[in-house]
Order: C-alpha cells, then structure tokens, then sequence
C-alpha cells in the first residue's frame, strides 16, 4: 500500500509541475501599459473603462493595473515592448505605432509584439469651415487641386491626423493642403473656430462635439461643417453625413485601439486576455462608454487582427513615411 | 445661475469642497507633488460620484494647488509648484528678513484676491473672452512672450551679462527631444529617454528645490537663523491694500488672460505678471530682495490663471492648462462632453464649476490664513530632519508623473545646475523666464509660419503683433537703461561714502 501511495503523489506532484504554468490565466494581476499621459485620449479612457467592467462584472478574478509612461509615445512603447513576456505585461496602442514606424521614431513595430485584441475604434471626418463656402467633398477637393498648397489643413504634424488628410488630398490628382501644426482635436477646434484653419480631420467625437448642436442637429452657429465619414457606414451621431464610399471613394479609415503583449507570451495569456476583452464588449457599462466616446466595438484577434493590421500598414506606411518628410 | 452657485452650498458639497481645497494645499506646498498629480490620482476614486460631486472635488483641489505652493516657496525657498516658482524669489527674502508673516500673509490675500478676480471674469465674461483668446494669431502669442522674454535681464539683480547667460542657459534646455512645430527628433543623441526633452516639473523642481536641498545640506553645521513669529502683517492693512490696488488688479489680469491661452500656463502667467509689476514699481531695485510688490504679482497672477484656464474649458472645451485637460478626462468619463454645448446640455453641471471656484476661493483664503501658525512651524523643524523628507516627495512626486526614471535624473541634474548658478553668483530667474518662454515662442513662430507659408511679414505688419514687439524692444531698451542708471547712481553713492 504504501509504495502505491508514494508513487501516486509523486505523480500528482509531477503532473502539477509538467502542466501549463498558466493554465489558469490569471494567476496574478493584469499590467496593462499607456505609452503617454494618465486621462488623455480616447484609448486610455477605454482601457480604464476596461478595467473597471473587468472587475464590476468580475470577467476574471484578478485585477487590471494601469501604467502610465508619459512623455512620447516611443519611450513608454519600447518599454513595454522589453518587459518580461511572462503573460501578465500588455500594452495599449493604437495606429499611431504605425505612423511613427514608417517615419523612423522608433525601429520596431506592430511585428515585434505578440497582437492580442482589437477592442474598438473611431473614424475620422473631414470638414471644413463654413466661411469657405465649401459644401461637399468634390468642391473641396476640386478646390484643393485649383489652388494647391492654400487650403490650410490643421494636423499634428506626422500623426494619424496628418496621414489622414494626405490621404484624403490623395483621392484628388494634384489635390495638396497646406498642413499646419495645431496638433489633436482639441487644439485644431481654436484654430478653426479663429478662422485661420479651414480643413480639419476630426474624430467621430470631435465632429460631435463642434458641428453638432445640443439637439443633436448641425449646429448654425458652429464653423464647422462636416463633409465626409471616413466609418464604413454612417455615423449614428451625423446620420445625414455621408461614408466616402458613398461619395464614389474607396477609402476608409479608423483609429484602432490594440492590445499587445511582448514577443514570447504564452498563447493562453494570450486567448485570456482576448477573451476577457471580447467579454467585456457585451457589458452594458462598456458599450455606453463607446457610445460616449462615439466609438464602435469592433472585436478582433488572432489571425484575422493580424491580417487587418498588415492591410493597415501596407495603407499607411508609404503616407506616413511622405508626412515625415514634409 | 443663482441656483447652480446656491447648490454649491449643500452639506455634502461643502464637505468636498473643504477636501479637495485643503488636500489640494497639502499637496501643492509640498515640492515635487503637483496639483495636476493630486487630480489625477483622484480621477479614478470619482468614478463611483456623480458627475457633480466630482467636478467639485477637482475643482477645489485645483483651487487649493496653486495656492498651497506658496508656503514652502516662502519658507523654504522651495516651490512647492512650478506656479510658485516666481514667488520664492521675494517670499524667501522676506521671511528670511525676520517677517514670515507678512510674506505669506501677502501671498495669501494676493491668491485670493486673484482668484476672486478671475471668478468675475469667468461668471460674467468667459464666452466674449474665449471668442476673443481664438482670435489672437501665432504670431500674437509669439509677440506677447517676447514681451516678456524682452524683461529678462531686468531680473538679474543687477548683472544683465549674467541675467542673459542664465536665460539663454534656461532656453537652450528645452531644445532636446521632439520640436514641438515638425515632430522632428532632435538633440537627443540616440537616447530614447530624450525624446521627451527636459520636462517642466523635473527642471525647476531640480533648479529650485533641489539646488536648495544641497546648498542647505552645506550649511547643516551653520547656526540656524531664528525666525521669530509674529502675526504682524499676515492681514493686508487698507493702506497695504491700497499701495498693491493696481498691482493686484494688473495681476489679475495677466493671469485670468494667460489662463485663458491653452498651453501657456500658470508659471507663464506668475512670470509675466512679475515683470509687468516690477515695471510699474517705484522700488524695482527690491525685486528679489524681499519686494512684496513681487510677491504679490506672482501669487494674484499665478491664482487668476485657475479661473482664467476654466473660461475656455467651460465655453469652449478646450483647455487652458494641463490640469484642465484632466478634468476634461473627468467630464468625459462621466458621459459629459465639454465644449461648445456644455452651457446647453448641462448647465447644472457648468453653474457648479463656477460656483464652486468661488466658494472654494473662500475656503482656501480662510484654511490658508488658519493654519499659518502651523506652516510657520515648518521653518522650525531641523533641516536634517526636514531636508530628507523633502527629498523623498521631490522624488516620488516627479517619478511618479511619468513613470519614469529619467525624469528623476534630470532632476538631480538640474538640481546641481542651479545649486552651481548659484555658487558662481548667477541669478536663477532669469533661468526659469527663459526656460518656460521659449517652448511657446518657438512653437507659436513656426506654427505661424506655417500658417503664412513662410512668410514673416505679418509678424511686423499686423497691427497687434507689431505693437507688442515694439513694446517689446521699448521695455528692453528701458530696462537696460534703468539697469545702468541705477548702477551708476549706485557706484556714485558707494563712492560718495567713502571718506
């Protein structure tokens, strides 16, 4: 009996040590990196709303922890790109790691991480300030190859919003917008309102937030009138706003916000944390937030997030590259 | 309106309000821990209030930062914020010159009455002010910095040799990292760290704080002045009130103005008000021996940017300062969008700010002026007890701004800067103008070449920027002149004494 016994429980002990060190992911609390500044932007305040659906609907028993590297982007994302792939270190990014790839800021790239999740994201608009007289997208393009470099295109220089407009001067031949630092939304808006910007890329939420009035209708007395909807279908906050698909364009382009892990994090960490994103997008908490934010879900992972970043980046990458030069 | 302001005055919010100005004191007069910091940590505790309550918390501890960092700017020669930083150099004189009292005292009735002034602006006028503030071109804004830039070697204590190397010095450090015009990487050597350049809070924690920390640290074995308390002047006389009543009103309006630019800031608005006020001083040789006409521009100015910042926060969404862009965070987190429709959507929500700035205003005057008796005791407790502590938060606090190490190191770095400045005779004022005005003269001349293509003309053609600039080289040539005169009038008198 006894050396029966003794072999069992060292084949309990050996079963234990041979099987998965994270076969109950998570073991311990969740770090999840914000390459810049506590409270800023739309994608930090999605993964503190990912938090805290996380842990009032106790998706998984651990908590999330938040880490803030403020600064730069490329200082708090290289960080996080060396930190231990020991399945319990992500980070959050969005397209920007693109942009600034292709623009030589940092060496490394989405391939140097291990992708895990997309949660959501938010389109951009164009438009344009109502003293141009400007109406559609046709006449501003058309306005923009009659007089190129005169239109004055508000962006923060070699950013998303920056390749967005290109983008949108490139659905024109010889279309060119004079592109002048005022940096996100919220330093565009006091240009535009001043008169001295006339074409802007705003955010969904942005759009929202200066050409909308309180009734949720195109505000009169807001300088903004909004052209184009850069989402695949029409925004629900601008309904009369057409998609560039509809104008005749086949052109699209959203701000995704990703959640990446280090080169060499076990896989289970990595379905865990996918699935708990993918949880977390059915609580209502979580969807009142996107809709706030005039965000959509949009879950994505394994291959298929994989392969919408590669169409993503064989978009961006030459663009982004030409914004750097500018 | 009436109701918004009279809700303010609950049981419940008055216990926030009385919170958030007290812990926003606490946090403020320590250095290295910032306001901004305190808002921050508190965001994610406001996620369980109602979008009310926790506007008035923030709001009182925003009200109580820029206040609290008076107390050891004056006590201790330590700015208990970068806000403060103008303030240590005439508070420490002063208090140092055996009359704490008076110095905080003067610092405390300037706060408050700068914030109350800023509060008329924002109740009555913040919609034609932020429609004004987006009318003034990059081109304006560079005009008004070179304004203030023209000042600098009047603050040099005499050496404009001097006061222009510190200046210059103060400039070049914020070269390194991404320009803020091209989001071109430059200075940084390869070093990732750099990218970021020299932030604000580490350099003039380091310049400031830390530099005193060491030249403190060296004199540990000298006997300790005795500073004998007395309640002599912590209240502004009538005749007080009425030698300051221009400086405070001049002040006020520097700094509800410079609040209102986004991205210039308190320290910005401390800096200018200080220069305008030693302009129109009859005494400017006092400035940075103990003026209170100094003290008193720096805290009236450096409070009025709070109310000033909140105008186009609440008129515009757009914010006037970095604390403002946390509690636009905030606002945002509780499903509130700032902007142009907040007034419509949520006027409740607009009417609180408002009122609670104003109560909380109060509320700082009365906890500030209650427990000067305690923070005077600071200046009793043995440097080689206090010293350390002060260390330890100048460390954790600018660590903890970016999680970062490298902004400890710059600290430290700065802080044998300016503890070397200091040891080879060099004024540290001229440093601290130089270092918060370039940043925005670069950035706003190259945005506003980029807005006319190249081409610089307007800068001198436009009749707004033109004034300014030429304002600018009057001051400049007038400072210089001043300078010399009393220089020579004084070298006359010295020489007149000799027998």
């Amino acid at each position: 009996m006894k050396n029966p016994l003794k072999a069992t429980s060292v084949g309990i002990i050996l079963g234990l040590l041979a099987s998965p060190v994270l076969a109950d992911w998570p073991e311990q609390p969740i770090k999840i990196t914000i390459p810049w500044k506590a409270g800023a932007g739309a994608v930090d305040q999605m993964t503190r709303q990912l938090q805290k659906t996380v842990s009032d609907s106790e998706i998984v028993d651990q908590p999330i922890t938040i880490f803030n590297v403020g600064g730069p982007i490329p200082i708090g994302l290289r960080q996080a790109k060396d930190h231990d792939p020991d399945g319990y270190n992500f980070v959050v990014m969005h397209t920007a790691m693109m942009t600034l790839q292709a623009a030589d800021k940092i060496d490394f790239g989405y391939k140097d991480f291990e992708p895990v999740a997309r949660l959501g994201q938010f389109c951009q608009t164009t438009s344009v300030h109502k003293d141009t007289g400007i109406e559609t997208l046709d006449e501003l393009l058309d306005k923009a190859a009659a007089e190129p470099n005169t239109l004055v295109h508000g962006a923060n220089l070699g950013a998303i919003n920056h390749v967005y407009g290109i983008m949108v001067e490139d659905l024109r031949e010889g279309a060119k917008f004079r592109f002048v630092q005022t940096g996100g939304d919220a330093g565009t808006f006091p240009e535009f309102k001043g008169g001295r910007v006339q074409v802007a890329g705003f955010s969904a939420a942005g759009a929202t937030n200066f050409a909308l009035g309180a009734d949720g209708m195109p505000d009169p007395e807001s300088p903004v009138r909004l052209l184009a909807y850069a989402g695949s279908e029409r925004h629900r906050n601008f309904s009369d706003v057409p998609t560039f698909h509809e104008l005749g364009y086949d052109f699209q382009f959203c701000v995704d916000g990703w959640y990446f892990a280090p080169k060499g994090t076990p896989n289970d960490a990595i379905d865990g944390f996918a699935n708990m994103v993918r949880e977390a997008l059915n609580d209502e908490g979580m969807q009142s937030f996107l809709s706030a934010k005039a965000m959509v879900g949009a879950f994505q992972a394994g291959d298929e997030l994989m392969d919408e970043m590669d169409r993503q980046w064989e978009a961006i990458e030459p663009i982004a590259a030409r914004a750097a030069k500018k | 309106m009436i109701e918004g302001v009279l809700g303010t005055f609950t049981l419940f919010q008055m216990a926030f309000i009385f919170i958030g100005v007290f812990s926003g004191i606490v946090v403020g007069a320590i250095p290295g821990l910032t306001g901004s910091m305190l808002i921050a940590l508190t965001l994610p505790i406001t996620f369980h209030m109602s979008a009310l309550h926790a506007t008035t918390l923030l709001v009182a501890m925003y009200v109580g930062s820029i206040a609290g960092g008076l107390i050891t700017a004056t006590l201790l020669r330590m700015p208990g914020s970068p806000a403060a930083v103008m303030t240590t150099l005439d508070g420490y004189p002063l208090a140092k010159s055996g009359q704490p009292g008076r110095a905080l005292g003067f610092g405390i009735t300037a706060s408050f009455i700068g914030s109350l002034i800023a509060w008329v602006a924002l109740a009555t006028i913040s919609e034609p002010l932020s429609e004004l503030a987006v009318k003034l071109t990059p081109f304006d804004y560079f005009a008004l910095v070179m304004m203030a830039m023209a000042l600098i070697a009047s603050v040099a204590g005499g050496d404009v040799i001097k006061g222009l190397v510190t200046g210059f010095l103060g400039m070049l450090v914020t070269f390194p990292g991404i320009d803020p015009s091209g989001g071109e990487i430059r200075l940084t050597f390869g070093s990732n760290d750099l990218l970021g350049g020299f932030k604000l809070l580490p350099v003039l924690i380091g310049v400031f704080a830390v530099s005193q920390i060491f030249a403190d640290a060296f004199d540990m074995d000298a006997r300790r002045e005795k500073v004998e308390f007395s309640s002599r002047g912590i209240f502004m006389s009538v005749r007080d009130l009425k030698d300051q009543a221009i400086n405070l009103v001049r002040s006020s309006l520097v700094g509800t103005f410079i609040g209102i630019l986004p991205g210039v800031g308190a320290s910005v608005g401390s800096a200018l008000a200080y220069l305008f006020a030693r302009l129109g001083s009859r005494t400017p040789e006092k400035f940075g021996k103990g003026s209170e006409e100094g003290i008193v521009a720096s805290e009236t100015a450096n409070n009025a940017t709070v109310g000033g910042a909140l105008i186009p926060l609440i008129s515009l969404g757009i914010p006037g300062s970095v604390t403002d862009a946390i509690l636009i965070g905030a606002l945002t987190i509780h499903s509130l969008q700032p902007g142009p429709l907040l007034f419509e959507t949520n006027p409740d929500i607009v009417w609180n700010v408002i009122g609670v700035y104003f109560v909380a205003t109060f509320v700082m005057f009365g906890l500030m002026l209650g427990l000067i008796r305690l923070y005077v005791s600071i200046s009793v407790i043995p440097k080689s007890y206090l010293l350390p502590a002060i260390m330890v938060f100048c460390v954790v606090g600018v660590y903890s701004l970016n999680n970062t190490m490298f902004d400890v190191w710059t600290m430290l770095l700065f802080g044998i800067v300016g503890f070397l400045l200091e040891r080879a005779g060099f004024n540290l004022g001229p440093f601290v103008i130089g270092y918060v005005l370039a940043k925005v003269a670069e950035a706003k001349l190259r945005q506003g070449l980029m807005f006319t293509d190249g081409d610089i003309s307007p800068l001198f053609l436009e009749p707004l920027s033109a004034g300014m600039l030429l304002a600018a080289f009057a001051l400049l040539v007038w400072s210089l002149w001043a300078e010399r005169r009393r220089r020579l009038s004084s070298v006359l008198r010295g020489g007149g004494s000799k027998p």
